[in-house]
Protein backbone atom coordinates (compact mmCIF):
# COMPACT_ATOMS: atom_id res chain seq x y z
CA UNK A 1 0.00 0.00 0.00
CA UNK A 2 1.22 3.29 -0.95
CA UNK A 3 2.72 4.79 2.25
CA UNK A 4 0.60 8.83 1.63
CA UNK A 5 -2.51 6.53 1.47
CA UNK A 6 -1.32 5.05 5.07
CA UNK A 7 -1.10 8.78 6.44
CA UNK A 8 -4.53 9.95 5.04
CA UNK A 9 -5.84 6.45 6.47
CA UNK A 10 -4.72 7.22 9.85
CA UNK A 11 -5.23 11.18 10.02
CA UNK A 12 -9.01 10.47 9.18
CA UNK A 13 -8.77 7.99 11.64
CA UNK A 14 -7.49 9.86 14.30
CA UNK A 15 -9.38 12.75 13.89
CA UNK A 16 -12.98 10.44 13.81
CA UNK A 17 -11.95 9.08 17.27
CA UNK A 18 -11.21 12.57 18.47
CA UNK A 19 -14.54 14.27 17.41
CA UNK A 20 -16.23 10.43 18.85
CA UNK A 21 -14.47 11.23 22.52
CA UNK A 22 -15.95 14.58 22.51
CA UNK A 23 -19.62 14.04 21.40
CA UNK A 24 -19.88 10.80 23.12
CA UNK A 25 -19.23 12.83 26.65
CA UNK A 26 -21.47 15.90 24.62
CA UNK A 27 -24.26 13.57 23.85
CA UNK A 28 -24.29 10.66 25.62
CA UNK A 29 -23.73 11.45 29.45
CA UNK A 30 -25.69 9.32 31.28
CA UNK A 31 -23.57 6.49 29.49
CA UNK A 32 -20.77 7.29 31.22
CA UNK A 33 -21.81 8.33 34.50
CA UNK A 34 -22.04 5.15 35.68
CA UNK A 35 -22.83 3.92 39.66
CA UNK A 36 -19.70 2.37 39.72
CA UNK A 37 -17.80 5.21 38.74
CA UNK A 38 -16.48 7.87 36.05
CA UNK A 39 -16.48 6.45 32.40
CA UNK A 40 -13.63 8.30 30.69
CA UNK A 41 -13.56 7.75 26.74
CA UNK A 42 -10.28 7.14 24.99
CA UNK A 43 -11.10 6.29 21.65
CA UNK A 44 -8.27 8.69 20.70
CA UNK A 45 -5.62 7.27 22.62
CA UNK A 46 -6.64 3.39 21.72
CA UNK A 47 -6.25 4.21 17.95
CA UNK A 48 -3.17 5.78 18.30
CA UNK A 49 -1.65 2.91 19.85
CA UNK A 50 -3.16 0.70 17.65
CA UNK A 51 -1.69 2.34 14.68
CA UNK A 52 1.64 2.38 15.66
CA UNK A 53 2.08 -1.44 15.27
CA UNK A 54 1.53 -0.23 11.67
CA UNK A 55 3.88 2.89 11.08
CA UNK A 56 7.46 3.93 11.75
CA UNK A 57 8.64 4.82 15.44
CA UNK A 58 9.53 8.68 14.60
CA UNK A 59 6.00 9.06 12.27
CA UNK A 60 4.19 7.68 15.35
CA UNK A 61 5.97 10.17 18.00
CA UNK A 62 5.46 13.12 16.09
CA UNK A 63 2.08 12.21 14.81
CA UNK A 64 1.11 11.82 18.44
CA UNK A 65 2.57 14.96 19.67
CA UNK A 66 0.65 16.47 17.03
CA UNK A 67 -2.33 14.65 17.91
CA UNK A 68 -2.02 15.81 21.82
CA UNK A 69 -1.28 19.43 20.31
CA UNK A 70 -4.92 19.23 19.28
CA UNK A 71 -6.29 17.91 22.26
CA UNK A 72 -4.85 19.72 24.26
CA UNK A 73 -5.96 23.36 22.51
CA UNK A 74 -9.17 22.05 21.59
CA UNK A 75 -10.63 20.70 24.58
CA UNK A 76 -8.68 21.39 27.16
CA UNK A 77 -7.43 24.99 26.88
CA UNK A 78 -3.93 24.68 27.45
CA UNK A 79 -0.96 22.51 25.93
CA UNK A 80 1.42 20.01 27.41
CA UNK A 81 -0.69 17.42 28.90
CA UNK A 82 -1.72 15.00 25.90
CA UNK A 83 0.96 16.29 24.11
CA UNK A 84 3.81 14.94 25.74
CA UNK A 85 1.39 12.24 27.42
CA UNK A 86 0.98 10.57 24.08
CA UNK A 87 4.27 11.39 22.88
CA UNK A 88 5.73 9.55 25.93
CA UNK A 89 3.51 6.81 25.79
CA UNK A 90 3.84 5.79 22.12
CA UNK A 91 8.00 5.71 23.00
CA UNK A 92 7.41 3.46 26.09
CA UNK A 93 4.67 1.12 24.27
CA UNK A 94 7.31 0.61 21.26
CA UNK A 95 10.12 0.04 23.70
CA UNK A 96 7.68 -2.61 25.78
CA UNK A 97 6.29 -3.84 22.42
CA UNK A 98 10.52 -4.90 21.27
CA UNK A 99 10.07 -7.98 24.05
CA UNK A 100 7.00 -9.33 22.70
CA UNK A 101 5.58 -11.39 19.47
CA UNK A 102 2.76 -9.67 17.36
CA UNK A 103 0.16 -11.26 18.42
CA UNK A 104 -3.21 -10.28 18.80
CA UNK A 105 -3.12 -10.64 22.16
CA UNK A 106 -0.15 -8.80 23.17
CA UNK A 107 -1.57 -5.58 20.75
CA UNK A 108 -4.73 -5.28 23.45
CA UNK A 109 -2.49 -5.79 26.60
CA UNK A 110 -0.36 -3.01 25.61
CA UNK A 111 -3.35 -1.02 24.58
CA UNK A 112 -4.41 -0.92 28.03
CA UNK A 113 -1.03 -0.43 29.66
CA UNK A 114 -1.43 3.12 27.41
CA UNK A 115 -4.54 3.98 28.50
CA UNK A 116 -3.74 3.20 32.48
CA UNK A 117 -0.44 5.19 31.85
CA UNK A 118 -1.75 8.81 29.88
CA UNK A 119 -4.81 7.97 32.42
CA UNK A 120 -2.29 8.55 35.31
CA UNK A 121 -0.08 10.89 33.95
CA UNK A 122 -3.17 13.02 32.83
CA UNK A 123 -4.34 12.45 36.99
CA UNK A 124 -0.99 13.42 38.48
CA UNK A 125 -0.59 17.02 36.37
CA UNK A 126 -4.38 17.88 36.90
CA UNK A 127 -3.41 17.15 40.76
CA UNK A 128 -0.30 18.72 40.17
CA UNK A 129 -1.99 22.33 39.02
CA UNK A 130 -4.51 21.73 41.79
CA UNK A 131 -7.53 21.81 39.37
CA UNK A 132 -8.31 18.32 40.95
CA UNK A 133 -8.25 17.84 44.93
CA UNK A 134 -9.46 14.38 44.21
CA UNK A 135 -6.97 11.59 46.06
CA UNK A 136 -5.20 8.29 44.65
CA UNK A 137 -7.19 6.27 46.38
CA UNK A 138 -10.91 7.75 44.85
CA UNK A 139 -9.09 8.21 41.53
CA UNK A 140 -8.53 4.17 41.10
CA UNK A 141 -11.96 3.47 42.97
CA UNK A 142 -14.32 6.34 41.13
CA UNK A 143 -12.61 6.54 37.92
CA UNK A 144 -9.72 4.56 36.70
CA UNK A 145 -10.73 1.28 37.13
CA UNK A 146 -14.08 1.50 35.18
CA UNK A 147 -12.39 3.26 32.52
CA UNK A 148 -9.75 1.19 31.77
CA UNK A 149 -12.56 -2.04 31.93
CA UNK A 150 -14.88 -0.36 29.49
CA UNK A 151 -11.96 1.00 27.58
CA UNK A 152 -10.36 -2.38 26.81
CA UNK A 153 -13.16 -4.07 25.71
CA UNK A 154 -12.99 -1.33 23.19
CA UNK A 155 -9.53 -1.81 22.78
CA UNK A 156 -10.19 -5.61 21.38
CA UNK A 157 -13.30 -4.67 19.19
CA UNK A 158 -10.23 -1.27 17.47
CA UNK A 159 -7.45 -3.66 17.27
CA UNK A 160 -9.49 -6.30 15.63
CA UNK A 161 -11.27 -3.80 13.11
CA UNK A 162 -7.71 -2.16 12.49
CA UNK A 163 -6.02 -5.23 12.17
CA UNK A 164 -8.50 -6.64 9.61
CA UNK A 165 -8.74 -3.24 8.01
CA UNK A 166 -4.98 -3.29 7.83
CA UNK A 167 -4.71 -6.49 5.95
CA UNK A 168 -7.51 -5.92 3.63
CA UNK A 169 -6.06 -2.60 2.05
CA UNK A 170 -2.77 -4.77 2.19
CA UNK A 171 -4.18 -8.00 0.16
CA UNK A 172 -6.27 -5.13 -2.29
CA UNK A 173 -3.10 -2.73 -2.66
CA UNK A 174 -5.86 -0.05 -1.59
CA UNK A 175 -7.48 -0.51 -4.87
CA UNK A 176 -11.20 1.12 -3.88
CA UNK B 1 30.52 13.33 33.35
CA UNK B 2 31.54 12.40 30.06
CA UNK B 3 30.06 9.24 30.01
CA UNK B 4 26.71 10.53 31.25
CA UNK B 5 26.23 13.62 28.50
CA UNK B 6 27.23 10.81 26.19
CA UNK B 7 23.77 9.03 26.41
CA UNK B 8 21.39 10.33 24.08
CA UNK B 9 18.24 9.17 25.11
CA UNK B 10 19.12 10.30 28.69
CA UNK B 11 19.58 13.60 27.07
CA UNK B 12 16.49 13.80 25.13
CA UNK B 13 14.47 12.89 28.69
CA UNK B 14 15.93 15.39 30.42
CA UNK B 15 15.11 18.23 27.25
CA UNK B 16 11.66 16.91 26.60
CA UNK B 17 11.08 17.08 30.42
CA UNK B 18 12.05 21.10 30.35
CA UNK B 19 9.84 21.69 27.15
CA UNK B 20 6.94 20.16 28.75
CA UNK B 21 7.58 22.27 31.89
CA UNK B 22 7.98 25.02 29.81
CA UNK B 23 5.24 24.84 27.60
CA UNK B 24 3.17 23.41 30.54
CA UNK B 25 3.77 26.65 32.76
CA UNK B 26 3.34 29.28 29.83
CA UNK B 27 0.11 28.04 28.33
CA UNK B 28 -0.90 27.73 31.54
CA UNK B 29 -0.49 31.10 32.50
CA UNK B 30 -1.81 32.36 29.61
CA UNK B 31 -4.64 30.41 29.63
CA UNK B 32 -7.60 32.28 27.98
CA UNK B 33 -4.80 34.49 25.96
CA UNK B 34 -3.93 31.71 23.33
CA UNK B 35 -0.97 32.62 20.38
CA UNK B 36 -2.23 33.06 17.16
CA UNK B 37 -1.37 29.15 16.01
CA UNK B 38 -3.04 28.13 18.74
CA UNK B 39 -6.29 30.40 17.52
CA UNK B 40 -6.38 28.45 14.00
CA UNK B 41 -6.21 25.15 15.63
CA UNK B 42 -9.18 25.77 17.45
CA UNK B 43 -11.25 27.42 14.58
CA UNK B 44 -9.98 24.73 12.02
CA UNK B 45 -11.05 22.01 14.28
CA UNK B 46 -13.92 23.76 14.91
CA UNK B 47 -15.64 23.61 11.76
CA UNK B 48 -14.67 19.93 11.76
CA UNK B 49 -16.21 19.72 14.89
CA UNK B 50 -19.38 21.43 13.38
CA UNK B 51 -19.96 18.82 10.48
CA UNK B 52 -19.12 16.06 12.53
CA UNK B 53 -21.81 17.33 15.54
CA UNK B 54 -24.33 18.17 12.52
CA UNK B 55 -25.41 14.38 11.59
CA UNK B 56 -25.64 13.51 14.85
CA UNK B 57 -27.82 16.47 15.87
CA UNK B 58 -30.33 15.77 13.42
CA UNK B 59 -30.92 12.39 14.87
CA UNK B 60 -30.57 13.12 18.31
CA UNK B 61 -33.50 16.19 17.26
CA UNK B 62 -36.07 13.58 15.58
CA UNK B 63 -35.63 11.39 18.70
CA UNK B 64 -36.84 14.80 20.42
CA UNK B 65 -39.57 15.48 18.27
CA UNK B 66 -40.91 11.89 18.91
CA UNK B 67 -41.12 12.26 22.67
CA UNK B 68 -42.23 15.79 22.65
CA UNK B 69 -44.85 14.73 20.27
CA UNK B 70 -45.73 11.94 23.14
CA UNK B 71 -46.26 14.70 25.92
CA UNK B 72 -47.87 16.85 23.48
CA UNK B 73 -51.58 16.81 24.70
CA UNK B 74 -50.25 17.56 28.60
CA UNK B 75 -48.36 20.15 27.40
CA UNK B 76 -51.01 21.94 25.82
CA UNK B 77 -53.30 21.63 28.87
CA UNK B 78 -50.84 23.48 30.92
CA UNK B 79 -49.59 26.40 28.44
CA UNK B 80 -53.64 26.97 27.89
CA UNK B 81 -54.00 27.53 31.71
CA UNK B 82 -50.71 29.64 31.54
CA UNK B 83 -51.87 32.09 28.23
CA UNK B 84 -54.40 33.17 30.58
CA UNK B 85 -52.43 34.80 32.97
CA UNK B 86 -49.95 35.94 30.95
CA UNK B 87 -51.46 38.99 29.41
CA UNK B 88 -51.90 39.95 32.95
CA UNK B 89 -48.05 39.87 33.48
CA UNK B 90 -47.63 41.29 30.20
CA UNK B 91 -49.56 44.73 30.86
CA UNK B 92 -47.87 44.86 34.24
CA UNK B 93 -44.33 43.77 32.90
CA UNK B 94 -44.90 46.94 30.52
CA UNK B 95 -45.91 49.10 33.09
CA UNK B 96 -42.91 48.65 35.29
CA UNK B 97 -40.70 48.71 32.40
CA UNK B 98 -41.89 51.81 31.53
CA UNK B 99 -41.58 53.36 35.33
CA UNK B 100 -37.95 51.98 35.38
CA UNK B 101 -37.01 54.16 32.12
CA UNK B 102 -38.54 57.02 33.50
CA UNK B 103 -36.88 56.68 37.06
CA UNK B 104 -33.51 55.71 34.79
CA UNK B 105 -33.90 58.83 33.33
CA UNK B 106 -34.66 61.16 36.26
CA UNK B 107 -31.38 59.58 37.98
CA UNK B 108 -29.25 59.51 34.75
CA UNK B 109 -28.20 56.07 34.51
CA UNK B 110 -26.75 55.28 31.67
CA UNK B 111 -26.75 51.29 32.16
CA UNK B 112 -27.35 49.40 35.51
CA UNK B 113 -25.96 45.98 36.63
CA UNK B 114 -29.36 44.44 35.69
CA UNK B 115 -28.77 45.11 32.18
CA UNK B 116 -27.23 43.00 29.66
CA UNK B 117 -27.07 41.61 26.03
CA UNK B 118 -27.90 38.02 24.68
CA UNK B 119 -25.82 35.79 22.16
CA UNK B 120 -27.86 32.51 21.63
CA UNK B 121 -25.12 29.67 20.72
CA UNK B 122 -24.58 25.54 20.18
CA UNK B 123 -22.53 23.50 22.29
CA UNK B 124 -19.87 21.78 19.65
CA UNK B 125 -17.82 19.87 21.73
CA UNK B 126 -16.91 18.88 25.44
CA UNK B 127 -13.92 18.30 27.57
CA UNK B 128 -13.74 13.95 27.25
CA UNK B 129 -11.52 14.14 30.12
CA UNK B 130 -13.90 15.63 32.25
CA UNK B 131 -10.98 16.92 34.25
CA UNK B 132 -11.63 20.18 33.37
CA UNK B 133 -15.48 20.80 32.57
CA UNK B 134 -14.87 22.66 29.52
CA UNK B 135 -17.65 23.54 26.82
CA UNK B 136 -16.87 24.76 23.26
CA UNK B 137 -19.35 26.84 21.80
CA UNK B 138 -19.22 27.88 18.21
CA UNK B 139 -19.44 31.43 18.75
CA UNK B 140 -16.26 33.64 19.15
CA UNK B 141 -14.82 37.58 18.48
CA UNK B 142 -16.17 37.71 15.34
CA UNK B 143 -19.47 37.46 17.51
CA UNK B 144 -18.67 40.20 20.27
CA UNK B 145 -17.94 37.47 22.57
CA UNK B 146 -14.79 38.36 25.08
CA UNK B 147 -13.29 35.99 27.89
CA UNK B 148 -15.02 36.58 31.11
CA UNK B 149 -18.31 37.16 30.11
CA UNK B 150 -21.31 34.94 31.96
CA UNK B 151 -23.09 32.07 30.01
CA UNK B 152 -26.45 30.93 30.87
CA UNK B 153 -27.74 27.39 29.60
CA UNK B 154 -31.88 27.13 29.66
CA UNK B 155 -32.71 28.45 32.95
CA UNK B 156 -29.61 29.52 34.63
CA UNK B 157 -25.90 30.67 35.04
CA UNK B 158 -23.63 28.04 34.14
CA UNK B 159 -20.35 29.28 33.77
CA UNK B 160 -17.88 32.16 32.00
CA UNK B 161 -15.93 32.30 28.80
CA UNK B 162 -12.40 31.10 29.49
CA UNK B 163 -11.07 31.45 26.34
CA UNK B 164 -12.25 33.18 22.61
CA UNK B 165 -11.47 32.44 18.72
CA UNK B 166 -12.51 34.07 16.35
CA UNK B 167 -15.47 31.12 15.63
CA UNK B 168 -15.33 29.72 18.73
CA UNK B 169 -14.97 29.84 22.61
CA UNK B 170 -14.22 27.65 25.44
CA UNK B 171 -17.09 27.81 28.33
CA UNK B 172 -15.45 26.55 31.62
CA UNK B 173 -18.43 25.36 33.40
CA UNK B 174 -19.58 26.24 36.85
CA UNK B 175 -18.67 22.91 38.41
CA UNK B 176 -15.33 24.26 38.40
CA UNK B 177 -16.41 27.17 41.23
CA UNK B 178 -12.86 26.03 42.56
CA UNK B 179 -11.16 27.78 39.73
CA UNK B 180 -11.13 31.68 39.99
CA UNK B 181 -11.92 32.04 36.62
CA UNK B 182 -15.75 30.70 37.50
CA UNK B 183 -16.04 32.51 40.77
CA UNK B 184 -19.12 34.24 41.07
CA UNK B 185 -20.54 36.90 43.52
CA UNK B 186 -23.97 35.73 44.37
CA UNK B 187 -27.09 37.04 46.94
CA UNK B 188 -30.17 35.22 48.43
CA UNK B 189 -32.76 37.47 49.61
CA UNK B 190 -34.80 36.19 52.98
CA UNK B 191 -38.31 36.41 53.75
CA UNK B 192 -37.49 39.63 56.15
CA UNK B 193 -36.37 41.36 52.76
CA UNK B 194 -32.55 41.18 54.08
CA UNK B 195 -29.79 40.73 50.94
CA UNK B 196 -27.36 38.38 51.80
CA UNK B 197 -23.97 38.12 49.51
CA UNK B 198 -21.73 35.53 49.10
CA UNK B 199 -19.84 33.47 46.45
CA UNK B 200 -20.12 30.67 44.61
CA UNK B 201 -16.57 29.27 45.26
CA UNK B 202 -17.31 25.20 45.20
CA UNK B 203 -18.72 22.16 43.77
CA UNK B 204 -19.82 19.21 45.40
CA UNK B 205 -19.70 16.10 42.66
CA UNK B 206 -21.56 13.85 45.15
CA UNK B 207 -24.13 15.94 46.07
CA UNK B 208 -24.43 17.75 42.66
CA UNK B 209 -24.29 21.13 44.24
CA UNK B 210 -22.32 24.34 43.85
CA UNK B 211 -21.30 25.51 47.65
CA UNK B 212 -21.68 29.35 48.43
CA UNK B 213 -19.80 30.98 51.11
CA UNK B 214 -18.12 33.92 52.62
CA UNK B 215 -21.37 35.19 53.93
CA UNK B 216 -20.81 37.85 56.50
CA UNK B 217 -24.88 37.60 57.39
CA UNK B 218 -25.36 35.14 60.29
CA UNK B 219 -29.39 35.74 58.93
CA UNK B 220 -31.57 32.96 58.98
CA UNK B 221 -32.27 31.36 55.42
CA UNK B 222 -35.02 29.34 54.34
CA UNK B 223 -34.29 26.49 51.94
CA UNK B 224 -36.11 26.88 48.55
CA UNK B 225 -34.81 30.80 48.68
CA UNK B 226 -33.79 31.61 44.92
CA UNK B 227 -29.77 32.47 44.55
CA UNK B 228 -29.12 34.87 41.79
CA UNK B 229 -25.64 36.71 40.76
CA UNK B 230 -25.20 39.94 42.55
CA UNK B 231 -23.55 41.69 40.08
CA UNK B 232 -20.85 42.77 42.41
CA UNK B 233 -17.65 40.89 41.11
CA UNK B 234 -17.98 43.26 38.09
CA UNK B 235 -18.14 40.54 35.32
CA UNK B 236 -21.59 38.96 35.80
CA UNK B 237 -25.11 40.90 35.50
CA UNK B 238 -27.10 41.24 38.19
CA UNK B 239 -30.21 38.84 38.79
CA UNK B 240 -29.07 35.96 36.80
CA UNK B 241 -30.51 32.57 38.50
CA UNK B 242 -27.85 30.08 39.68
CA UNK B 243 -29.90 27.27 41.95
CA UNK B 244 -31.78 27.21 45.23
CA UNK B 245 -30.45 26.74 48.54
CA UNK B 246 -30.96 22.96 49.61
CA UNK B 247 -29.13 23.38 52.94
CA UNK B 248 -27.50 25.68 54.85
CA UNK B 249 -24.56 24.64 57.36
CA UNK B 250 -21.74 26.16 58.62
CA UNK B 251 -18.26 25.61 57.47
CA UNK B 252 -15.80 23.40 58.24
CA UNK B 253 -14.14 26.28 60.53
CA UNK B 254 -17.40 26.61 61.91
CA UNK B 255 -16.82 30.58 61.86
CA UNK B 256 -19.65 31.65 58.83
CA UNK B 257 -22.57 30.28 57.21
CA UNK B 258 -22.52 28.23 54.18
CA UNK B 259 -25.13 27.57 51.61
CA UNK B 260 -25.17 24.71 49.39
CA UNK B 261 -27.29 25.44 46.11
CA UNK B 262 -29.44 22.92 43.92
CA UNK B 263 -28.20 24.67 40.28
CA UNK B 264 -31.17 25.01 38.31
CA UNK B 265 -28.98 23.56 35.42
CA UNK B 266 -28.55 19.88 34.66
CA UNK B 267 -24.49 20.27 34.24
CA UNK B 268 -24.74 16.99 32.33
CA UNK B 269 -27.55 18.36 29.05
CA UNK B 270 -25.78 21.33 27.55
CA UNK B 271 -26.68 21.97 24.08
CA UNK B 272 -27.21 25.50 24.21
CA UNK B 273 -26.19 28.26 25.14
CA UNK B 274 -26.62 31.95 25.98
CA UNK B 275 -23.89 34.36 26.44
CA UNK B 276 -24.53 37.45 28.31
CA UNK B 277 -22.90 40.60 27.68
CA UNK B 278 -22.97 43.05 30.28
CA UNK B 279 -24.10 46.75 29.29
CA UNK B 280 -23.03 48.16 33.15
CA UNK B 281 -19.09 49.39 32.37
CA UNK B 282 -16.29 47.74 34.59
CA UNK B 283 -13.94 49.87 36.77
CA UNK B 284 -10.88 48.56 37.08
CA UNK B 285 -8.32 48.95 39.59
CA UNK B 286 -6.57 52.01 38.28
CA UNK B 287 -9.20 53.80 37.34
CA UNK B 288 -10.67 53.11 40.72
CA UNK B 289 -7.49 54.46 42.24
CA UNK B 290 -7.24 57.50 40.21
CA UNK B 291 -10.58 58.34 41.28
CA UNK B 292 -10.03 58.01 44.65
CA UNK B 293 -6.79 60.36 44.55
CA UNK B 294 -7.82 64.06 46.14
CA UNK B 295 -7.40 66.54 43.33
CA UNK B 296 -4.49 68.99 44.12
Amino acid sequence: MAQWKKVILSVFLIALALFIDGSVVLNAPQLLNTRLGQIVPHLTTIMLITLSYYFDETYMQLFALVVGFIKDSYYVGFLGIYMVGFFAMIYIIRQVQSFFNEQFIVYVLLGILGIFLIENFAYFIYNMLSITQMDWATFYIKRLGITLFVNSALTVIVTFLIDKLFLHLKATEFKL
Amino acid sequence: MKKFFSNKKLIGLLITVILFITVLSLSFNRMGNIPFFQTITNDVTGVFGRLFEAPIRAVDGLFSKVNNLQDTYIENQRLKKEIDRIGEVQAENQAIRQENEKLKEELELQATLTEYEKITATVIARNPDKWLDIVVIDRGSTDGLKVGMSVLGGKGLIGRITEVNPTSSKVMLLTHAEQQAVQTSAEVTTEDGETIYGVITHYDPQRKQLIMDRITSDATIEEGTSVVSSGLGGVVPRGLLIGEVAEVSMDEHGLSQQIYVTPTEDFDQIRFVTVISRNARTVNENEFSKEEEPNE
